[in-house]
């Protein structure tokens, strides 16, 4: 992979993570790729290893759960939304990521992003923040969902 | 104090000799009053007719500790040295059981009219006055007051005796309602041991002591009557430190105290039960064998019971005894004086006496909120919302049932129909967006359910079929008549997002309260800045109102965006939860105005997801579901902290619940 930015890649790291400072979004754009999965492309497995973090740019995307011989939608992502978080972590994805539509996205491959952020703070703080809203946002929205299951409610 | 009497009688004080206090009895007897007052049964003091002196608790007096009750006779002469009863008078001013409802002659639910006895209470205490006076103010207040309590004090006169006693668990001084009487009463009496001083404190009290020819009390009288009562208020001291108490207890939702108690605790409910203030109530439904007539019962409930917090569809608000017990102790001494303007407990020790594993309220009240640890650091959040209004919206007889036709039945899900009702009823017709009916079929619970559409001759109804109550009603078919009571409630403060931005939430069947909503924005459009909708539900199949919300889609001047918790094959739309569909939307919410419905973690999240996007928590305004058995704010089952969610709800503003909205078990 070229240690020169693509100017389109470039284009996308500064829109979509404004937070970072210019020179670690220099870094970033070095290491973030574009790819536009068409629908139905499995962009992730669920158990298989992951080698992506991922923000949405174009399209949706499902966050999917296998129950038995199906894969069950439990999100959808939209542009703007992260996913692949495993990347950072064990390297084992937690869900399947599917394209519902044709979409595109941006992203850093795992070993290259962990290297740039343990070489410049800045991105860590950036992206970890970003990573932490959306881990939170799913998890508020899995604990909803929990109730709902375990007391049903609303007026008749 | 009967309700007919003027202002208060400055007379001197009567003396009525041992012997002649039947003639007291008979004068009342004489006045056409059945006479209730204290006779020994079962081992205890309680309050029942009595007919002469001799069924009076004659030489009786008590031996009271936290769960202890022991009558010992003396051999003395006097009548009233016994204490508090077990029972109180709230059995006659607020009955156990009180008919609500009949079926009438076309199948239709109707009300029943109170039939109230003229009566004497005879040996009323300084403590029970005072209960008797919150009585009338909780039962007083709301939109319209409870008619059968009102007629009831109306026909009661009341004859006090100042205690010559105290027994161990009294602490009506810490209270302030006690020992001495002061008002309250048509007649207060002194025992001495010869006799009786006596002051007629109204003017129906004058009239029966003037009867009596009584000789005017020495001032030895006078000195020994005051004498007793000071020394009773001595005896007690000031158990219960009640300066800052309700502020302290605010402060303390999470005190580990509450699941200590919880443990003793047998949530049995004998507290409430002899609490002269404990006013809660249910509705019991009777039927007869094919369920085609039946009535209804107001019955005695209590805080304390494990389905008194629990709604339609098995969700319950306080599922746990210490949720229930946090209850009962904040509202008695908290949240009752942003209610009623008063504490609600008067000091009478009964439930001490009656806990069957001896819990002290006053013991508890010092170990959860001693006097020295600091009261909550924001008081209640009772400052009304811009624009919402303050006081409940009167209503036209609310206690009154009405019919109405069905005249269509819209199936909308699987479980849920929308039934439009005709009515020419003016209250009915004049119903707001965001209040709700009590609808009534014969032989069944009566729900509360919320109006989903404003029509000019009537009204829609959306309803879940969650039990047999809410079965009754999906199961309505064109021609068929209801019993409808209301409309009730606050409604949603509309005119207040006038010149701003529009945001409708809505998850589940809490679409269908913002339905009207909706209406009302669309036709006044002009009013209004950006209208956004966001709309979620369980699954696609549970999607209410469907083709309307495809028709939204097609305007070009209304955003709205649906999301379900879970997908299935043929759903293309989004998968995920409510608030999803507008936390990283670009709108600035500084002007907006979010109306909001849904389960109360739905609400909870969309407030804290809205107040981000920077809409202000007085412009956050959601519709509440508590279990809503009277509608009018008088049977205490949907009581949140200081509001009563029937008559000061259920629209709030966000600001207005403060935490009162995300405290587990209130």
């Amino acid at each position: 992979m070229s240690d020169r930015s693509d100017p389109a890649v470039a284009g996308l790291v500064e829109r979509m993570l404004p937070g970072v400072p210019m020179t670690a979004r220099g870094t970033l754009a070095v290491i973030g790729r574009i790819e536009c999965p068409p629908a139905g492309t499995y962009v992730m497995r669920e158990g298989r290893p992951t080698r992506d973090v991922g923000l949405i740019v174009d399209g949706r995307l499902a966050v999917c759960d296998r129950m038995g011989t199906e894969d069950v939608t439990l999100m959808t992502l939209e542009p703007g939304d992260v996913f692949g978080w495993s990347a950072v972590l064990d390297g084992i994805s937690t869900a399947s990521i599917v394209a519902l539509d044709d979409a595109r996205v941006l992203l850093f491959e795992r070993f290259r992003l962990l290297s740039a952020i343990e070489t410049d703070e800045r991105i860590a703080v950036a992206l970890y923040r970003r990573l932490l809203e959306a881990v939170a946002s799913r998890l508020d929205a899995t604990r909803l969902l929990t109730r709902d299951v375990y007391a049903a409610g609303g007026r008749a | 104090m009967s309700a007919v009497a003027l202002a208060p009688i400055a007379t001197n004080r009567a003396f009525l000799p041992r012997e002649k206090l039947d003639v007291l009895l008979d004068a009342l007897r004489d006045d056409d009053r059945t006479i209730i007052g204290p006779i020994v049964r079962d081992g205890a003091v309680v309050y029942d007719e009595i007919r002469d002196t001799t069924d009076l608790p004659i030489g009786w007096r008590t031996d009271t500790a936290p769960g202890t009750y022991r009558l010992e006779q003396t051999g003395g002469t006097r009548a009233f040295d016994y204490g508090t009863a077990l029972s109180t008078w709230k059995r006659y001013s607020h009955p156990p059981r009180v008919p609500l409802t009949t079926t009438d002659g076309d199948g239709l639910v109707a009300s029943v009219d109170p039939e109230v006895p003229r009566v004497a209470f005879i040996g009323v205490r300084a403590c029970e006055l005072a209960a008797l006076g919150i009585q009338q103010r909780v039962l007083g207040a709301g939109p319209a007051g409870d008619a059968d309590h009102a007629a009831r004090r109306e026909a009661a006169l009341v004859v006090a005796v100042e205690c010559a006693v105290a027994t161990s668990t009294c602490f009506c001084t810490s209270m302030g309602t006690g020992p001495e009487i002061d008002d309250g009463a048509d007649i207060v009496l002194a025992e001495l041991e010869e006799g009786f001083t006596v002051r007629a404190m109204t003017s129906a009290g004058e009239r029966i002591v003037e009867g009596l020819s009584l000789a005017t009390a020495t001032q030895g009288h006078l000195e020994s009557a005051a004498e007793q009562v000071a020394t009773v208020r001595a005896s007690i001291g000031y158990p219960v430190a009640t300066g800052g108490l309700a502020e302290r207890l605010r402060a303390v939702p999470d005190h580990p105290r509450w699941a200590e108690i919880a443990e003793r605790c047998l949530a049995c409910t004998n507290c409430t039960l002899v609490c002269p203030t404990c006013f809660c109530t249910s509705v019991a439904p009777t039927s007869d064998l094919d369920g085609t007539t039946g009535s209804t019962e107001r019955v005695w409930d209590s805080c304390f019971t494990v389905g008194f917090g629990r709604v339609a569809g098995d969700a319950n608000f306080r599922p746990y005894v210490a949720d229930r017990y946090r209850q009962w102790l904040t509202h008695k001494f908290s949240s009752w004086w942003d209610q009623f303007g008063s504490s609600g407990c008067v000091g009478c020790g009964r439930c001490i006496t009656w806990c069957p594993v001896g819990i002290d309220v006053r013991e508890e009240l010092l170990a959860i909120a001693p006097p020295d640890s600091p009261p909550a650091p924001i008081p209640w959040p009772l400052a009304p919302a811009r624009g919402h209004a303050p006081a409940p919206v009167p209503v036209v007889e609310p206690a009154r049932y009405v019919p109405v036709e069905v005249t269509a039945v819209g199936r909308e899900t699987n479980d849920t129909v929308t039934l439009s009702l005709a009515t020419d009823e003016p209250a009915l017709l004049a119903s707001r967006p965001g209040q709700f009916v009590m609808v009534a079929r014969p032989a069944q619970a009566i729900p509360p359910i919320s109006i989903s559409r404003l029509r000019p001759d009537g009204l829609e109804l959306t309803i879940r079929d969650v039990g047999p109550a809410t079965a009754a009603l999906t199961s309505r078919k064109p021609g068929d008549r209801l019993s409808l009571r209301g409309p009730l409630g606050r409604a949603w403060p509309i005119a207040s997002a006038h010149g701003g931005d529009v945001v409708i939430v809505a998850g589940g069947i809490g679409v269908a309260p913002l339905r009207p909503v909706i209406d009302e924005v669309l036709r006044e459009r002009h009013r209004f800045g950006a209208v956004r909708m966001y709309i979620g539900a369980r699954t696609p199949r549970d999607r209410l109102f469907v083709e309307e919300m495809a028709a939204l889609r097609g305007r070009t001047d209304v955003e709205i965006e649906e999301i379900v918790d879970r997908g299935g094959p043929d759903w293309l739309g989004r998968v995920g939860v409510v608030t999803q569909l507008f936390e990283r939307a670009s709108w600035n919410g500084s002007h907006t105005t979010a109306f909001v419905c849904g389960p109360d973690r739905m609400m909870q999240a969309t407030a804290r997801t809205l107040a981000a996007r920077g809409v202000d928590p007085s412009r956050t305004l959601v519709t509440l579901e508590r279990n809503m058995a009277c509608g009018v704010g008088v049977c205490g089952h949907c009581q949140l902290g200081p509001y009563f969610v029937c008559r000061d709800g259920p629209v709030f503003s966000a600001a207005e619940l403060g935490d009162t909205f995300t405290v587990d078990g209130r």
